[in-house]
């Protein structure tokens, strides 16, 4: 039982909606959500991450969440993290994601 | 006869006169004594009182302070064992940080599986590569074993002449089944590392994949801590502040009592001038004798004459020391010294 990702795509902008549990099995369909977003020189486009049908998220799930910083360019990437229920909030806080994201 | 009677009666008064006062005055020493040692014991009580409180006082900051923040510590590393205080708040602090350490290094290890995953998905799209080309390759060698069929059936028409054709074709023939093989123990070896890429994306999933409760209920737990000590700073700070509060009071007090304590000067005056009163009295006896009064050789309104002087006399001299006394108690009233 895991969840389903759907991908809207605009001008400079690519918001990804995750449905349900985003763990590990997750990975291949988060991967290719953004995959064709990032890298060479696509630097500079915006993600917006919609939790808003997020119902649960574990480690993996902040370690993905790393690796499109990452790959999204690092202190260049603009990534948004919208939508949390409180729980998912609060792993939010605790992961420190706030320093690297914008959470709203 | 009744002169001599006169004078006896007259030693007598004087002498009973002199026993009382002496009588009195003994007493009056004992009481100036008694009140002056009081004074001095109690002086000496009263001040280690105050030392005792100002320990009490000293003792209590020390103890709170060791248990607050850093200001304090970086006092208290002048003294060796004052480092190793127990420091509630820095032990909760550092319990945060820890957790924090832990929590980073999970969503490290995390990161890491996720891109290792990511890796090895890699690896199984190219392990579909091989296995597409190796039927690419039976593909081939199917076609050589045709192309070989073929080949035998030309030579078998050619007769004795394609003889030696037929077995180059007959080669060609088990070189195809060769590569046929081949591509097979390739397919089972690629099969294998199918395999083997899934049971290892099954444990890095197993390592990514950590439950993110325990760090929330582990910091929400520590925040409560802080929260606690942070209360229990507030209730100690307000305890040594009423503890101080209390010292101070305790030192107002002893030093009243012990302002009052110096009422052994006046103690002193007042029995002096007792002293010099008991002499005017003494003198009393002395002036006025009974026998003044019987002396019979002089004249009666003489003898009255001379017994109201001497009464005069008496009573101005009594008055001088009385005024004395009076003077110097209240000069001394608004001028108690203070420690």
């Amino acid at each position: 039982m895991s969840g389903t990702i759907s991908v809207t795509r605009e001008e400079s902008e690519t918001v990804i909606n995750i449905k349900g549990r985003f763990n590990f099995e997750m990975h291949s369909q988060f991967r290719a959500a953004y995959q064709e977003d990032t890298g060479g020189d696509k630097k500079g486009r915006r993600f917006v991450i919609n939790l808003a049908g997020t119902e649960y998220i574990d480690s993996s799930a902040l370690g993905m969440l790393l690796l499109l910083r990452e790959e999204a360019g690092t202190n260049e990437s603009d990534i948004e993290i919208t939508n949390a229920r409180p729980e998912i909030q609060k792993i939010l806080e605790t992961a420190n994601f706030q320093r690297l994201f914008k959470i709203s | 006869m009744s002169d001599e009677l006169a004078r006896k009666l007259s030693n007598d008064l004087k002498a009973e006169l002199n026993r009382e006062v002496a009588s009195v005055r003994m007493e009056m020493e004992q009481i100036r004594d008694l009140v002056q040692d009081a004074i001095v014991r109690l002086t000496d009580s009263f001040g280690g009182m105050r030392d005792q409180s100002n320990r009490q006082l000293a003792l209590v900051t020390t103890l709170t302070s060791s248990m607050e923040g850093n200001s304090d510590q970086e006092e208290a590393q002048e003294g060796e064992d004052a480092v190793k205080r127990i420091n509630i708040r820095s032990f909760v602090s550092e319990t945060d940080q820890i957790l924090r350490t832990f929590v980073d290094h999970i969503i490290l290890v995390s990161r890491q599986s996720m891109e290792m995953v990511h890796r090895v998905d890699e690896l199984a799209t190219q392990m579909n590569e091989v296995s597409s080309l190796l039927k690419d390759i039976n593909a081939i060698a199917e076609l050589t074993n045709v192309l070989s069929l073929n080949a035998r059936i030309v030579a078998a028409r050619a007769g004795s002449s394609g003889a030696a054709f037929s077995v180059v074709a007959g080669e060609v023939r088990k070189l195809s089944k060769n590569s046929h093989e081949f591509s097979d123990k390739i397919g089972a070896v690629v099969g294998s590392a199918k395999t083997n890429i899934h049971a290892a994306k099954n444990i890095i999933e197993v390592m990514a994949s950590k439950d993110m409760s325990f760090a929330i209920e582990s910091k929400g737990r520590v925040d409560e801590m802080m929260e606690e000590v942070s209360d229990i700073d507030r209730y100690t700070s307000e305890t040594i502040a009423q503890v101080s509060g209390i010292a101070d009071e305790l030192n107002q007090s002893v030093g009243n009592a012990v302002m009052s304590l110096q009422f052994e000067d006046m103690v002193s005056q007042l029995s002096a001038s007792m002293e010099r009163k008991f002499a005017v009295i003494e003198q009393f006896a002395e002036v006025i004798g009974i026998d003044q009064l019987t002396d019979e050789s002089q004249p009666m309104a003489e003898r009255v004459e001379k017994l109201q002087e001497s009464l005069n006399m008496q009573i101005q001299s009594f008055d001088e020391v009385d005024r004395q006394a009076v003077q110097q108690s209240s000069m001394d009233e608004g001028d108690i010294e203070l420690f």
